[in-house]
């Protein structure tokens, strides 16, 4: 046969190590009775790869022993036992010994090798989940809300924060498209998602780790809103130096200015902002930004611009320069501001969205006795947020549904806003049916003050030089790595996209975050910390609490099962009516712990679904 | 005949107990229970606990470590019982008949009631057999 | 927690061959694992240096009725080439065809046998109704149903024509459509199988390198090893890829049974259209002398055979290390740690062929 090895019995071992440290693997043992004495052969496979096996072949006396093998290959003791049976061969020190009873381990070093795998098996692979996906910061939405109803709230919300950094406003002001997109929604009513988020942030602290080492680069932001904080937030984190610039007093941006207190309180959007500041983040309030070229000259390799969506759009009917007629954005910021804003007993706000319903209820909390809001679609089309209109009609706000302005006059001292009714016709290009005036249907009402609450656009100054959109005025960005047309100049938020929501606007700024840091020469990883938890292996508990939370009826006469449902979504406590009005306190309460852990128990975890 | 009878006649129980084949006809006795040829049809149950069965199914032939177990499988059947021998090997010793470990067919531990040649015997053939060992349990009750 | 030793076997419902296990149990935890083996050693390796070399053939198809063919095949290439005889090309690509019959109709009685064991009988049927058309087709070609008894000294001792082989392509391919229909979605999805295999009865790579397991108990935890790679037979020209999964737990020894059965469908047809026209047997002179080895991977792992002539029609010595053999020492590492209902799952998950292993 070829590649033998001849060895004598002392030279044994040392040619079988040699095989060991070639990383040959063992094959088997042949044994021939050569009527003196016994050959044995031993067949090593070399290398990884099959190749012709390696022998090494020893003779030994018929009373002689000869050393096992098996403490360097364990697989070796089951052969050399058989031989051992089989032709009487003395073997010594085989780490396994059958010869009574198969396989009885011996105290030996190679015993310890015999311990099985902790027996944890791998958890399964995560599925993607309807609710992550349809979030835009792309939070880990099954986990942490898992782990609330583990009660680890300090993990829960390290969870929330490796991709998104603000869940104390979040918490308050999200809508929640993850509730949308709830399988649970399906059969009961959605997981509570973001009051969970709001209470991982009001009952658990998180500590920014230090950032990444100081690269040098400087960036300038353009707007302190949800998209260029965020954005500070990662750029500061991968060690940029970044300064942000404010035209307004305070930072915050739609936050500070769009978002009433009451949903908002000031001290959590303070908080946050506070946070950004202390990873080293410059804010310039008070300080509008002329032009893009002055920022490069001054030495900031990269402008990210984040300027929002502040300019109020046009109601286009007669008579909309009438003093008492304002825009909602200017309302809502005087209104932030403190500054005093006189509106009458009868206010008018003309508009179905959420800046409508914040400019309804913050007229009502100003004072205002009678307010009514003015639609010209019905509840369903209104792009407002479901639950928000329903707390804007519990406070006494009036919808006008299927009406629109059609002309603005003085009568008699107060203002006149005669409106049209409208009847729903075809969709139109956003799938909404399309309003249409029904003739000869005007009828006129007497308010105090009007407010215009249609929409926004961004207002980009035409001195930063780069590209607008045909439509909207939006800056025209790349997709990917939200780059403009000018170098160096990046754009994220609603200045992109049009008046959006802050999660989009933050989950933006994250992949701008990433491109800027590209552009910069880095590698474009966010920092992201590694949270330490038990990851369940498979939805058993999951099948365990629907037993538990499930009464199954079934009825003898008829056969009918009835499911009930013991437990039903969360009810966010809210502060009472009557306490609303007058004041900018905060509406939403939060839940208490044990709603919260409930309602984190209450996920069906999708994710772990096979 | 008795319901005893007339049952044990409609749905006589097996008891498979491998002694030394080579898994053809170990593997032809399980084909025999699948789809294809499905004697379960035919009311005959494949049990594992040897109380339970009328007829004993061998394959393979005897040798020194088992035909303890053989005979011990044996005894533990109730009467009336058959027992078929699956196999040449099982017959005779077969191809395996000058092995040092191997005593010879099976009727040198145990007494057989049919033989089925065939290496490996055919599901049809293992069925025809089940029917002649039925032949013995139908006379026990007379 | 009191210990409880509890045997199991040999003769057991979900073992249709008999070997013993010795449970040492901790409440229903797994702790200690004894095999015992020796119930159907017939001594096969004395009797083949009893018989006639060429007689050989038949008393090694019979070491397993299962694998048969590789057996006759690896004890066939050691024997010639000992007595230095060239097989016939056509003859390499029958073999392989047939070796490749064999592991199609192993692995498909294998999950079946596994699906019984997790209680799902559905399957186990659905599993040996396919096996069925595996089996004629190996009627078709061989003349029986188990033991093909094809492969002799020299070459093989019957030929497929052109007819038959168009025959077998269909038969192969209708195969393949009910695999894909009825078995592969059910392996691959169903959460029964997945609840009672994935996590089950793990082996790491290093541990399955150190108790040298072998076939698909080491592929399935990352080994990439597969004698077919050495290119006995005709797998040189035929090629193919040995199919590996890492996570290593009864799972993954089941997909890799599971996909090895469509790639033994490709290997049977690729050999089929690749098969040149020519002889199919030659003739054999002389007597065995000197050593060889020959090594072949039966659908449990590899098989190696070594033999030792001495110029007379009996050889001297004859050793099969048979791929179960190998791989019982992984139990020692897989059963403790798990619960005693799991230990049928997962001492099946390594293929144990009793018979080869105690010959």
């Amino acid at each position: 046969m070829e590649n033998e090895i001849l060895v004598e019995k002392a030279d044994f071992i040392p040619a079988v190590q040699k095989m060991l440290a070639e990383k040959a693997r063992f094959g088997t043992t042949s044994c021939v009775d050569l009527g003196d004495k016994f050959e044995l052969i031993y067949h090593f496979e070399p290398q990884e790869s099959p190749e012709p096996l390696t022998h090494i072949r020893v003779k030994i006396a018929k009373e002689e022993t000869l050393p096992s093998i098996s403490s360097m290959y364990l697989c070796a003791a089951l052969i050399e036992n058989e031989i051992q049976e089989n032709f009487n061969v003395q073997i010594s020190g085989i780490a396994l010994d059958y010869q009574k009873r198969f396989l009885r381990s011996k105290e030996s070093p190679e015993s310890a090798l015999l311990k099985p795998v902790p027996y944890a098996p791998k958890p399964p692979a995560r599925l993607p989940v309807r609710c992550g996906e349809a979030c835009p910061a792309g939070i880990d939405i099954p986990r942490y809300v898992r782990l609330i109803g583990e009660g680890k709230f300090a993990e829960s919300l390290a969870t929330i924060k490796q991709s998104m950094p603000f869940p104390g406003i979040l918490g308050r002001v999200c809508f929640a498209p993850c509730e949308d997109n709830c399988r649970q929604a399906k059969q009961e009513e959605p997981i509570a998602i973001r009051m969970l988020k709001r209470f991982a942030y009001d009952h658990a602290s998180y500590g920014e780790k230090a950032t990444a080492k100081q690269t040098g680069k400087r960036v300038a932001i353009i707007g302190s809103g949800p998209a260029g904080l965020a954005a500070a937030y990662y750029l500061a984190k991968m060690g940029h130096g970044v300064t942000i610039f404010e035209s307004l007093p305070q930072a915050g941006g739609m936050m500070r200015v769009g978002i009433p207190s009451y949903r908002l309180p000031r001290k959590i959007l303070d908080d946050e902002i506070n946070m950004v500041k202390n990873l080293g983040v410059e804010i310039k309030t008070n300080t509008k930004v002329e032009s893009l070229d002055t920022l490069f000259k001054d030495g900031y390799q990269a402008v990210l611009v984040a300027t929002g969506a502040h300019q109020g759009m046009k109601l286009g009917v007669e008579g909309e320069e009438h003093p008492k007629v304002m825009e909602c954005i200017d309302f809502l910021r005087d209104v932030a501001f403190g500054k005093m804003v006189k509106l009458g007993d009868r206010v008018m706000v003309i508009g179905g969205g959420n800046a409508a319903i914040d400019s309804a209820r913050t007229a009502l909390r100003l004072g205002s006795k009678e307010v009514t809001i003015l639609y010209r679609r019905t509840r369903a089309e209104m792009p407002a947020d479901a639950e928000e209109v329903e707390e804007a009609i519990k406070e006494g706000v009036k919808i006008e549904f299927l009406a629109a302005p059609k002309k603005i006059f003085s009568e008699n001292g107060a203002v006149t806003l005669e409106n049209i009714r409208m009847k729903l016709g075809a969709p139109d290009a956003s799938g909404r049916p399309r309003p249409e005036p029904i003739e000869g249907s005007e009828f006129k009402v007497g308010v105090d003050s009007i407010i215009a609450a249609i929409g926004q656009t961004p207002a980009v100054p035409e001195q930063f030089n780069i590209e607008i959109g045909r439509f909207g005025n939006v800056i025209v960005a790349e997709g990917d790595t939200f780059a403009t047309s000018k170098e160096g100049s990046f754009a994220a938020g609603d200045a992109v996209t049009g008046p959006a929501s802050v999660v989009e606007a933050v989950g933006a700024a994250k992949k701008a975050a990433i491109s800027i840091d590209k552009y910069l020469g880095g590698k474009g990883v966010l920092p992201v910390e590694e949270i330490k938890v038990k990851e369940p292996t498979s939805r058993h508990t999951f099948l365990e609490r629907w037993q538990e939370k499930r009464e199954v009826e079934v009825s003898i006469v008829d056969g009918s099962v009835t499911v009930s449902v013991e437990k039903k979504r969360a009810e966010m406590p809210c502060l009472p009516l009557e306490e609303r009005l007058g004041k900018f306190d905060e509406v939403e309460l939060g839940l208490t712990e044990e709603m919260a852990i409930a309602e984190g128990q209450r996920c069906w975890r999708c994710d772990l679904e096979q | 005949m008795g319901i005893l009878s007339t049952s044990r006649m409609k749905s006589p129980w097996l008891l498979h107990f491998d002694c030394g084949s080579c898994n053809g006809c170990d593997i032809e006795i399980l084909a025999a229970l699948t789809p294809l040829y499905d004697i379960e049809r035919f009311g005959i149950v494949n049990m594992g606990n040897p109380k339970h069965a009328d007829v004993l199914l061998v394959t393979g032939p005897a040798n020194h470590r088992n035909y303890r177990v053989l005979r011990n499988l044996y005894q533990q059947m109730r009467d009336p019982k058959g027992v078929i021998v699956v196999g040449t090997c099982g017959c005779t010793g077969g191809v395996f008949h000058n092995c040092p470990n191997v005593l010879g067919g099976i009727d040198k531990v145990i007494p057989v009631d049919v033989y089925v040649p065939g290496c490996a015997a055919r599901p049809e053939a293992i069925i025809d057999a089940v029917v002649l060992a039925l032949g013995k349990l139908k006379a026990y009750g007379k | 927690m009191a210990r409880t030793v509890i045997p199991f076997g040999p003769q057991h419902p979900v073992l249709p061959e008999p070997i013993q296990l010795k449970l040492e149990l901790e409440d229903e935890t797994v702790v200690g694992v004894m095999p015992i083996i020796g119930y159907i050693h017939r001594g096969i390796e004395k009797a083949a240096e009893l018989n006639d070399f060429r007689q050989n053939v038949f008393i090694c198809e019979r070491i397993c009725g299962i694998c048969s063919f590789i057996h006759a095949l690896t004890y066939c290439e050691g024997a010639e080439a000992m007595t230095s005889v060239e097989v016939p090309p056509r003859a390499r690509f029958l073999r392989v065809f047939w070796s490749e019959l064999s592991r199609t109709h192993s692995h498909l009685l294998w999950l079946g046998l596994l699906a019984d064991s997790m209680g799902f009988e559905s399957l186990f049927m659905q599993i040996w109704r396919a096996r069925e058309m595996i089996l004629d087709i190996s009627e078709m070609t061989a003349g029986h149903r188990i033991i093909q008894s094809t492969c002799i000294i020299g070459g093989v001792r019957r030929d497929i024509d052109k007819e038959m082989a168009k025959e077998v392509d269909k038969r192969l391919l209708a195969f393949k459509e009910m695999l894909d229909s009825t078995i592969a979605p059910v392996l691959l999805r169903d959460p029964t199988i997945k609840r009672r295999a994935v996590g089950k009865g793990m082996l790491s790579k290093e541990q399955a390198e150190l108790l040298g397991a072998v076939g698909p108990t080491s592929r399935g935890s990352g080994v990439a090893i597969d004698i077919r790679q050495t290119g006995y037979a005709a797998y040189k020209e035929v090629g193919f890829e040995p199919v590996v999964e890492t996570a290593g737990d009864s799972y993954a020894r089941t997909l890799v049974r599971a996909r090895e059965v469509y790639q033994c469908v490709e290997l049977m047809r690729k050999a089929l259209s690749m098969m040149p026209e020519g002889e199919i047997l030659v003739r054999v002179d002389g007597y065995p002398e000197g050593e060889a080895m020959s090594r072949t991977e039966q659908p449990r792992g590899e098989l190696i055979y070594y033999f030792r002539g001495n110029g007379t029609n009996n050889l001297e010595r004859l050793k099969i290390r048979t791929p179960t053999f190998a791989n019982i020492p992984t139990l020692l590492v897989m059963l403790p740690g798990c619960e005693m209902a799991d230990v049928p799952v997962i001492t099946l998950s390594i293929d144990p062929c009793i018979a080869c292993t105690e010959r």
